[in-house]
């Protein structure tokens, strides 16, 4: 029987893991080992993946995957129960206190004014990047679901000037499993800061010291911060933190970085552990009397083998020998055994896996989470379950039910635009609008009364006022756009999105991960590209960064807005909606034509941890608008300035820099003259609109600028092309290529080769699907 | 050309100076998601860390 077999509600007791490699690894350093009990919580609407719950958390896994965990059905009173030791009084032993470790004024501190760098390390959505901020004092994005960090970020201590921390992304194990936890790996081996606090989140506390273990390997100084401490007391939970201390050998220091409680005692330990390097006490977690002493002998054979090879390759033996028993290759090929030790390595390790019963690796992990089930036997008490939890149950009774998953979704999508584009933005937008048309009436009065010359009037009026002034008017839509999507995110649904949508994006060759950046995108692109570094296979990441452009960005929204504006006023929502879903639909089918084309194969598997509903925080979102806001403004008064003014130059102008009086003979009209052709079977082919276009590239808003520039003196767009032919244009809008920022970090994520790619089909989808909406048009008799 | 046109002229040469300079500092700390005065860190656009923040 395999996990598969479970139905809704019933537990089971693992008996092997079975698959091989890197996802094998993952699924054992998240707690699938031999012996867990797990409950199936429920399976997605589309029947795959199912959603586990384990140690008190809730992970996905697809069925294929559950499918080589076999197990035996337990009933709900023989599930195990947590074993409760005597209770103990612990003294505070003061690790990485002045005076109570060594004596004060004693000790082997680094020299003074040696900079003290700490990594910020700990599992995905445990709060790193809160801390960091807290620490830090500066305002990095943080969000909840997991993967919100996909680099490094700096920073100095607040007060400490000799400092450097380092946040990095949340791993679950030293075994990575993504590119992104390549990084934080790579960092604390490579790079051996002075000092390590790792972030464990209290309310998963199990899984979470799987890492702390490991860290505890490494053979550098560790600070455990224990995290959400006020949501662990606030539900009837507590920790024993003296008996912490004195089983890992490390500081603990309770603390709650989102109300910033604890932080500054978290501080004066890691600067101490780190100026005077002391190290975790302890590294030996197996157990002699564990199983034989199977594991603890083979360990011990193995640290002594490649004692003189880890010192010489710089790694700590501890975890270098762990790490040759799971076969890590690249340790292996680090240490530099040779031959004869090899032999004697697998001879040790086959030896263990005989007597323990259990392959290496499962024996491995099953040796470190015996040690975590004393530990939280000796110092936790957990709460049944916590309000957090009880909340989520209820809410995903609806937004992940079998019947209501779905139209929830596409219910919240649809609410999130009609109140973008209908409600709140539109109000704003109206509002901002009629601000700016009042100061273009003062300034024009003003300029004239001043008798300006005429030249520097239409600069200023008809170049500068209306060209970014029409920007500017879109900023509500694009800040309320950007609220909603920060709601959604911050609040844990989009993880929900993704277990619900799996199975439908399998269908397109992509993982439900996929949706989060997918969905990041009709933000902006850049982000979204950024955001695959999530995903652990190469060919998901390449195909969902070749999909992102398809989601519609917020910087076409002025775009679309001006058009609708123009030509379709009564059917605002309806054609914004339609945008979107043409979009969507196109993505479809272009991710149908590269699973049988480029991409050929089958997504990796979708291991996800499903983190609790939390209220989104008000500092968290206002910070965030503001960023946005400033943002926007800022490219307006650059960009968007300049690509203005040029445009006005050169549509003022003739190649005799004489001022011209139609501006069918200035400069812009005879260049966008030659790529007026290519556009004309869509309907548009009017030098005007092939200039706004191609402006478009540097950025989306300055479409709309250059519009209302080059078309201000006549009418406006709406008298000089057809409502099929606007159609058509918000078409080539919505999937012609990316402005360049995208493309900049499309060519970081992939190469130049690969970005061109992008400019070249992005543009050859939109002229294909704009001359498809225009004959589509003509057939039916709308032109 | 009146005073009025002088003063006009300076604001906005200060303006195309300030933006042009904006758009250097931008390509010159690789950001590409537009940080003004280059990167720190924060990243806006992104919602998430500047990519290029990096050693």
């Amino acid at each position: 029987m395999t996990l598969k077999d479970i139905k809704e509600g019933q537990s089971a007791r693992v008996l092997s893991v079975g698959g091989s490699g890197a996802l094998r690894q993952h699924l054992l350093d998240m707690g699938i080992i031999p012996g867990t009990d797990i409950r199936v919580v429920k399976y997605a609407p589309m029947g795959d993946p199912v959603e586990i719950c384990l140690h008190g958390y809730e992970l996905t896994l697809r069925l294929d995957d559950a499918d080589k965990i076999e197990v035996e059905p337990v009933s709900g009173d023989t599930v195990r129960q947590e074993e409760k030791l005597p209770k103990t009084v612990n003294e505070h032993l003061g690790l990485g206190e002045d005076g109570r470790f060594h004596p004060k004024g004693s000790g082997e501190a680094l020299p003074s004014g040696t900079l003290l760098t700490f990594a910020l390390v700990g599992n995905q959505n445990s709060g790193k990047t809160t801390l960091f901020n807290q620490l830090t004092g500066s305002k990095q994005h943080v969000g909840n679901f997991p993967g919100v960090t996909v680099d490094r970020k700096d920073g100095v201590i607040l007060g400490q000037k000799d400092t450097l921390i380092t946040d990095l992304p949340g791993i679950y194990s030293m075994s990575p499993y993504s590119s992104e936890e390549l990084v934080s790996r790579d960092f604390v081996l490579n790079e051996k800061p002075k000092g390590i606090i790792d972030i464990v989140d209290v309310t998963n506390v199990e899984r979470n010291l799987y890492l702390t273990m490991q860290l505890l390997e490494m053979d550098i100084p560790v600070v455990v911060a224990l995290n959400m401490m006020d949501e662990m007391t606030g539900n009837g939970g507590s920790v024993d933190v003296n008996a912490m201390e004195a089983m890992l050998g490390v500081p603990v220091v309770p603390i709650s970085a989102a109300k910033n409680q604890g932080v500054s005692e978290l501080v004066d330990h890691a600067l101490h552990i780190a100026r005077y390097q002391e190290k975790p006490q302890r590294q030996d977690f197996c157990d002699e009397n564990e199983h034989g002493g199977a594991v603890h002998r083979c360990l011990h054979a193995v640290i002594h083998l490649i004692e003189d090879h880890a010192k010489q390759a710089g790694l700590p033996v501890r975890f270098a020998a762990c790490k040759a028993i799971e076969g890590d290759p690249l340790i292996i090929d680090q240490l530099g055994i040779d031959e004869n030790e090899k032999e004697t390595l697998e001879h040790i390790t086959l030896q263990m896996e005989k007597e323990r019963g259990l392959d290496r690796s499962a024996a491995i992990a099953d040796m470190r989470f015996s040690f975590i089930t004393r530990v939280c036997a000796a110092c936790v008490k957990k709460p049944k379950e916590s309000r957090e939890q009880t909340r989520s149950r209820k809410l995903d009774r609806v937004l992940t039910g079998k019947y209501t998953a779905i139209p929830v979704f596409i219910g919240v999508m649809g609410l999130v635009c009609f109140l973008t584009f209908n409600v709140i933005g539109a109000f704003f937008e109206d509002l901002l609008e009629t601000g700016i048309d009042e100061l273009t009436v003062l300034a024009d009065r003003a300029l004239t009364y001043a008798g300006v010359n005429n030249v520097l009037h239409g600069l200023i009026i008809d170049g500068i006022f209306k060209g970014v002034g029409s920007v500017i008017s879109f900023l509500p839509i694009i800040v309320t756009m950007f609220f909603f999507l920060s709601l959604l995110e911050d609040s844990g649904y989009i993880a929900r999105v993704a277990f619900v949508m799996d199975k439908l994006l399998r269908k397109l060759g992509l993982s439900g991960r996929s949706i989060v950046p997918l969905l990041i995108g009709f933000g902006c692109t850049v982000p979204a590209v950024m955001s695959t570094r999530t995903l652990p296979s190469q060919r998901d990441r390449k195909m969902t960064i070749l999909l992102t452009p398809f989601m519609s960005c917020t910087a076409k929204l002025p775009i679309y807005a001006f058009f609708v504006d123009a030509f379709f006023p009564r059917y605002k929502a309806l054609v914004m909606i339609g945008l979107y879903l043409l979009s969507i639909l196109i993505g479809i089918l272009v991710a149908l034509l590269y699973k049988k084309t480029l991409f050929q194969g089958e997504a990796v598997p979708f291991v996800m941890e499903l983190p609790n509903y939390r209220l989104p925080t008000a500092r968290n979102t206002l910070q965030l608008l503001w960023e946005k806001s400033k943002d926007f403004l800022q490219r307006a008064f650059s960009v968007i300035l300049i690509a203005t003014i040029v445009v006005w130059f050169l549509q003022s102008f003739d190649f005799r820099f004489n001022l011209v009086a139609d501006s069918r003979d200035s400069i812009l009209a005879t260049v966008s003259g030659f790529l007026t052709p290519l556009f004309a079977p869509l309907g548009l082919g009017d030098w005007r609109i092939v200039t706004s276009l191609v402006s478009g590239f540097m950025a989306k808003e300055s479409v709309v600028s250059v519009l209302e520039v080059l078309f201000s003196a006549e009418g406006g767009i709406s008298a000089a092309i057809s409502a099929l032919a606007a159609y058509s244009m918000l078409v080539f809008s919505l999937l012609y290529t990316p402005c360049v920022a995208a493309i900049a970090s499309i060519r970081r994520e992939l190469g130049g080769k690969w970005a061109l790619y992008v400019v070249l089909w992005q543009c050859a989808v939109a002229w294909a699907a704009a001359l498809l909406v225009r004959l589509f048009g003509i057939l039916i008799g709308i032109a | 050309m009146n005073a009025a046109d002088l003063v006009l002229l300076v604001l906005l040469a200060a303006a195309v100076f300030f933006a042009l300079r904006h758009i250097r500092r931008m390509r010159k700390s690789g950001c590409a998601c537009g940080n003004a005065g280059g990167c720190t860190g924060d990243c806006a656009s992104c919602r998430s860390a500047c990519p290029h923040k990096e050693k």
